[in-house]
């Protein structure tokens, strides 16, 4: 149970618009939908849960077509980012809402209630109202409510953007033991970390229009291929260059820069390759006694925190690169712009994309 | 020197005058005017702050404008009211005044909430406009709002039904004229309802009657109560509009003017007296009663 496809979706949002979107989760998947802040991905969810008619293309949940089906006959689950609880119902309340306007019988209800708040570890709350949960609390409510109906597939509209660093990796913890329960996920998030620990499967969208669908484990090599949404996967130091092999071994040329490299390849053709930026090293002094046999001369360009992480970004000849380094290496290293640095990484780092 | 402000107290000093002005009479203007400038320049001398020594002034002067009028009738015909509640008549059109009051403010409400919904759900077409033209009795005279209600509802009028001197003509005199308050706070109500809940709703499996009565209406209970409480204060004191289509059961507002006209001021204050004293709690605990926790507004 549970397979969803939609096929030449074109759906005009006004602000959005969806062209000819075709995506397939299959039964048990975990589909992200992955797309830039504000590029309209819960419309597409509210689109596959039936709340937006398409203007065109169909939309089949397991193989039938659901195109103009209404939400409450679809079987799918919808949980908001920012939950959407019931305000003047209690945690017990909600989750039994969808049973209730089904026609459970009450002792149904409170048997199958019961099951899913102990599964997800919210026996505690049922009797409060959602303002007097934390926001964790009212997630697990949240996603409880939208379980307890077994729907065919649960659909997540960033569900861990409104939760603390502490609380996200055990909220990630509970949707994989869902999906591995049977339930197809599809989840829509702009988090590359969130989307690459959990989903099987990603469909990358841009500006209304599907950029990549592909196993999370080729995501790298498909994102590559379009630059643009490597930047936006965050995903850095993808050059594409000519193959040589010189006296001191194999290189790739990307434009004034030589980067020695390990992989064979045909002499003279053009080949992709990518730079793991944590890979890349940064000297004030030009090192000595190294085991890498790349070292460029560069200047810093600019350089970006995030969490115990800094992205140093340097321009060498005529290509930018990206170092990814920690804080304290950082800080030992008084990086700022205009600075003049060494880069180095060693070949083996260098990876062949096509 | 410790920085204080004085506001409070006199603000309170000034409460205090209130009722002491009607005890003296013509004097109180000259009192009223020492009291503001004492107020100003102590605002002033102790906080250096024109701005703020300016707008307590300018309270004082409200309390004075609003407060007085009603504070005087209070304190000088107490007395005088009490006695009239041996008047049947008074009762009598107390009766039919909330009678009618409330008949209209649940009818205008329960057209209030779906309406609310069709608009903030972008379901009317021409929105703005039609809003506009349910509000506009409340813009225009109430007489004429009277007059153009008789143009319906007379035996000469469209329908031919003469609501004349019934108290049906009375509902539908103050429901012409309140229902644009329910209208108002039910469209301020559902427009601060996320339409996420209702998606939730549908997608959990409820159709849109449930998802309305389930979801949407206990979320905007508290507007309704506030919509019904509102309108039905604002038919209450409804004078122009009832006047125009009946003169018997006369209402309230029509008797204590009949008082004023056959039998003088003195008379009129006390009668208006008694209507407060008799009114004035059932709004307050109507309004006490309506004031709840605040659901899922954002």
């Amino acid at each position: 149970m549970g397979s969803i496809e939609l096929r030449n979706v074109t759906k005009n949002f006004g602000e959005f618009i969806l062209d000819n979107v075709s995506f397939y989760a299959d039964s048990g998947d975990y589909l992200i939908i992955f797309g830039p802040s504000g590029a309209g991905k819960s419309l597409i969810l509210e689109l596959i849960a039936g709340i937006h008619v398409p203007d065109s293309g169909k939309i089949f949940v397991d193989g039938v077509d659901v195109t103009h089906l209404p939400p409450e006959k679809r079987g799918l689950s919808i949980v908001y980012q920012d939950y959407m609880l019931f305000p003047h119902m209690t945690g017990y309340e909600n989750i039994a809402y969808g049973l209730k306007v089904r026609g459970y019988s009450e002792d149904e209800i409170k048997r199958k209630v019961n099951e899913i708040s102990e599964k997800l570890n919210i026996k505690h709350v049922l009797n409060r109202k959602p303002y007097q949960m934390s926001g964790g609390e009212q997630q697990r409510v949240a996603i409880a409510r939208a379980l307890v109906i077994e729907p065919k597939a649960l659909l997540l509209d960033e569900p861990t953007s409104n939760l603390d660093i502490s609380l996200k990796s055990s909220v990630r913890r509970m949707l994989r033991e869902i999906n591995e329960d049977g339930i197809t996920i599809i989840h829509v998030t702009h988090d590359i970390g969130e989307a690459l620990s959990l989903g099987k499967n990603i469909v990358v969208i841009k500006s209304g229009k599907v950029r990549i669908a592909s196993k999370m484990s080729e995501l790298i090599e498909h994102a590559t291929k379009d630059p643009e949404i490597a930047s936006v996967l965050g995903i850095f130091n993808v050059f594409e260059g000519i193959y040589d092999v010189e006296d001191k071994g194999p290189i790739v040329r990307v434009k004034d820069v030589k980067i020695n490299v390990l992989f064979d390849y045909e002499v003279g053709e053009k080949v992709r390759i990518h730079i793991p930026p944590e890979t890349v090293s940064i000297f004030t002094k030009e090192p000595v006694d190294t085991s890498m046999l790349n070292i460029l001369y560069g200047t810093v360009e600019d350089y970006y925190l995030h969490g115990i992480f800094v992205d140093v970004y340097i321009t060498v000849g005529s290509v930018s690169m990206v170092s990814r380094i920690s804080r304290n290496s950082f800080g030992s290293r008084d990086i700022k712009p205009q600075k003049e640095v060494y880069i180095g990484f060693k070949s083996s780092s260098v990876r062949l994309i096509s | 020197m410790v920085k204080r402000n004085p506001a409070a107290e006199l603000v309170i000093g000034f409460l205090i005058l209130l009722l002491i002005f009607p005890l003296v009479g013509k004097n109180s203007l000259i009192i009223l005017a020492a009291y503001l400038a004492v107020t100003f320049v102590v605002m002033y001398y102790f906080t250096r702050d024109t701005l703020g020594a300016i707008v307590i002034a300018a309270s004082e002067l409200v309390l004075f404008l609003i407060a007085l009028p009603i504070i005087n009738a209070l304190e000088l015909y107490f007395v005088m009211a009490i006695e009239k509640a041996k008047l049947i008549s008074f009762w009598s059109s107390i009766y039919y005044t909330l009678l009618s009051a409330i008949a209209a403010g649940i009818f205008g409400v329960l057209l209030a909430i779906p309406f609310g919904y069709a608009y903030t759900r972008n379901m009317i077409p021409y929105r703005e406009v039609i809003r506009s033209i349910v509000e506009l009795p409340m813009m225009v005279p109430h007489t004429i709002a009277g007059i153009l209600l008789l143009g319906i509802y007379s035996r000469t009028g469209l329908l031919g039904i003469s609501l004349v001197d019934t108290v049906l003509g009375i509902v539908i005199a103050m429901f012409f004229v309140s229902m644009p308050i329910a209208m108002n706070y039910m469209i301020d109500a559902f427009e601060h309802v996320s339409r996420r809940y209702e998606y939730v709703s549908r997608s959990l499996g409820a159709s849109p009657i449930k998802t309305f009565l389930y979801v949407l209406l206990p979320m905007v209970k508290n507007d309704i109560v506030s919509a019904f409480v509102t309108s039905c204060t604002r038919a209450i004191s409804e004078f122009g509009a009832i006047v125009v289509i009946t003169t018997y059961p006369p209402v309230i507002s029509q008797y204590t003017f009949g008082i004023l006209t056959s039998k003088g001021l003195k008379e009129a204050l006390a009668v208006s007296v008694l209507t407060f004293l008799v009114i004035l709690p059932i709004i307050v605990l109507l309004k006490v009663l309506s004031r709840g926790k605040e659901y899922g507004k954002h």
